[in-house]
């Protein structure tokens, strides 16, 4: 029950043409940096999630980045937690590891820098970020499921599109670097549905 | 499979088509009011469309406007930040190679002026810059000097590459023997290119070829760094230089594409630098020639030869024998033509040969 037009079929194609497009302007190099990245990060997730019991629902790919959803009943909150930081957790490692390499090659400092990039964004609190989902999950923890998902849509809506806001001047200041244009357009929707939510 | 059969086969598919019935279905689809997904999508069909036509309109209406918009689209897109750079920068920073605000530094400056970080690194690689050498000589040869903007008015780079950039000019200038021009940087390379037969004659040559104008597109008189050795193919006297002049049998301005070293018929001449024959041919206009293909992109010419004597596909060596000089093809005289290419751009030779 896969239709060809599919959404996440789509998602995948952008994914692909965002992803050879990156490759053409910026070579092999910092496409295989941040794919490598962005897999690790993934892996981190999946990895911790399996461990941990849970159930990977869907696997979403698409140019503003990758979504899993988990299936079945849901993990205890310090569990879902553990989950949810393994990815910049293990991007942060990465980095690490990377910047300890004897004699500092130019790749594993560019995959180092990939690598603590991808895992420090991914921990700002903006609405579809690893960071805000620990915020909501430790919030509906501490205060509440109804009570704490308001606020945490609330902070996450005022994040994303404060964080949106800052890329587009970005963009603006420096007149191009559509590479920004993605993480505009994903933390602005996000901070819209976030905001619409709360 | 003839049209006919293609015919009779459709004709086959819509008569079994028929009986089976998918129409009652159809229309009663289509009686049905339509669901939202189908609403939602033919809005999206619907703006789809407009979009298109109204972008055909406007190209039609209004050409120029199209034009504009499209070139400050093209210069966005032009302008990206430098992304592995970015990603270096910040990995220095968790390395501890640099400080975190200089990695900053690096940040602001790879996302916000990319371009400029790549040309101010492009000196602390080298004074040498061969480029920035002949856009000073241009300016020089047109004798503008810095009015024209060729030279830069603060004197950032004449600061690094004074030196270099007066050798250089000498050395071209005084292949063309132009005297004028070999007394600002007298540095001992001087002698080298010069003695050719007539100085008058070449005097000429290296004006029109320096004044930086109307050169064809695939030549460039920049001086490229080969990154291998070389040495030169024929020992003799330069006949004809790299540049315009006035073709010695059709009688016509043209373009040089080579050099032209005179030399007895059967002198050897040798490879150039290491590398593969490419081509071993005969032309109307080169008579026997042999092409070498060298690394890094580059290859050479070796045209009007009385005999090839390597063979297509051999790979040579810097100073072996491949060919004999003599005079087929357009020629008035045994000589050897050379020409060097670098991916299909044809370099000025002068450069990298040692004149009699």
């Amino acid at each position: 029950m896969s239709p060809w037009y599919d959404r996440r079929v789509w998602a995948l194609l952008g994914f692909g043409l965002m992803t050879a497009w990156f490759c053409l302007m910026n070579g092999p190099l910092a496409t295989v940096v941040l794919m490598g990245a962005a897999a690790v990060h993934e892996l981190g997730h999946l990895a911790v999630l399996r461990l941990l019991g849970g159930r990977t629902g869907s696997f979403t790919l698409s140019p503003f980045g990758a979504v899993i959803r988990t299936a079945g009943v849901g993990l205890t909150y310090p569990r879902e937690l553990l989950a949810v930081l393994a990815g910049p957790a293990v991007n942060l490692l990465c980095a690490a590891l990377l910047a300890a390499v004897p004699a500092r090659p130019d790749w594993a400092v560019t995959a180092a820098g990939a690598s603590a990039a991808l895992g420090l964004f991914n921990l700002l609190p903006a609405a579809p970020l690893d960071g805000w989902r620990m915020l909501q999950l430790l919030l509906c923890w501490t205060a509440g499921p109804d009570r704490g998902t308001c606020w945490a849509a609330a902070i996450g809506a005022a994040g994303a599109l404060l964080l949106a806001g800052s890329l587009l001047w970005m963009m603006a200041a420096s007149g191009g670097n559509l590479w920004l244009l993605p993480a505009v357009l994903g933390t602005g929707i996000g901070g819209i549905r976030s905001a619409l939510r709360s | 499979m003839t049209s006919r059969q293609a015919g009779k086969r459709i004709s086959e598919l819509s008569r079994r088509r028929k009986p089976s019935g998918p129409r009652p279905s159809v229309q009663g689809k289509r009686q049905a009011p339509p669901t939202p997904a189908e609403k939602r999508r033919m809005t999206q069909l619907v703006i789809c469309a407009a979009v298109f036509v109204l972008l055909v309109g406007v190209k039609l209406l209004l050409p120029g406007k199209l034009d504009r918009v499209r070139e400050s689209v093209s210069g966005v897109m032009d302008r990206n930040m430098d992304v592995t750079e970015v990603f270096s920068a910040v990995g220095r920073a968790i390395s501890g190679e640099r400080s975190v605000q200089d990695s900053l530094g690096d940040v602001y400056q790879a996302v916000f002026h990319p371009a400029e970080a790549v040309e101010t690194a492009a000196p602390a690689d080298g004074a040498a810059d061969p480029s920035a050498a002949m856009e000073s000589l241009r300016a020089f040869a047109d004798g503008t000097g810095s009015a024209d903007g060729w030279l830069p008015d603060d004197g950032e780079s004449t600061s690094g590459g004074a030196g270099e950039d007066t050798a250089a000019s000498a050395k071209i200038l005084n292949v063309g023997g132009e005297p004028e021009a070999a007394s600002p940087g007298d540095t001992g390379t001087a002698d080298q290119g010069s003695g050719g037969p007539s100085q008058t004659e070449h005097l000429e040559l290296s004006y029109v070829t320096y004044s930086g104008e109307n050169l064809p597109d695939n030549v460039s008189m920049e001086q490229a760094v080969l990154g291998f050795d070389y040495c030169t193919p024929v020992c003799g006297s330069l006949t004809s230089g790299f540049g315009y002049r006035i073709h010695p049998i059709e009688g016509e301005e043209d373009f040089h594409h080579g050099v032209d070293i005179a030399a007895d018929t059967g002198t050897a001449i040798l490879c150039f630098a290491d590398g593969m024959v490419t081509a071993v041919g005969e032309s109307s206009s080169y008579g026997k020639y042999c092409i070498v293909r060298h690394d890094n992109g580059f290859s050479t010419l070796y045209a009007h030869c009385s005999k090839v004597t390597a063979s297509s596909g051999a790979s040579v060596k810097e100073g072996q024998k491949i060919a004999e000089v003599g005079e087929t093809g357009m020629a008035t005289g045994p000589h050897l033509h050379f020409e060097l290419h670098e991916e299909g751009v044809y370099l000025n030779p002068i450069y990298y040969v040692t004149l009699v």
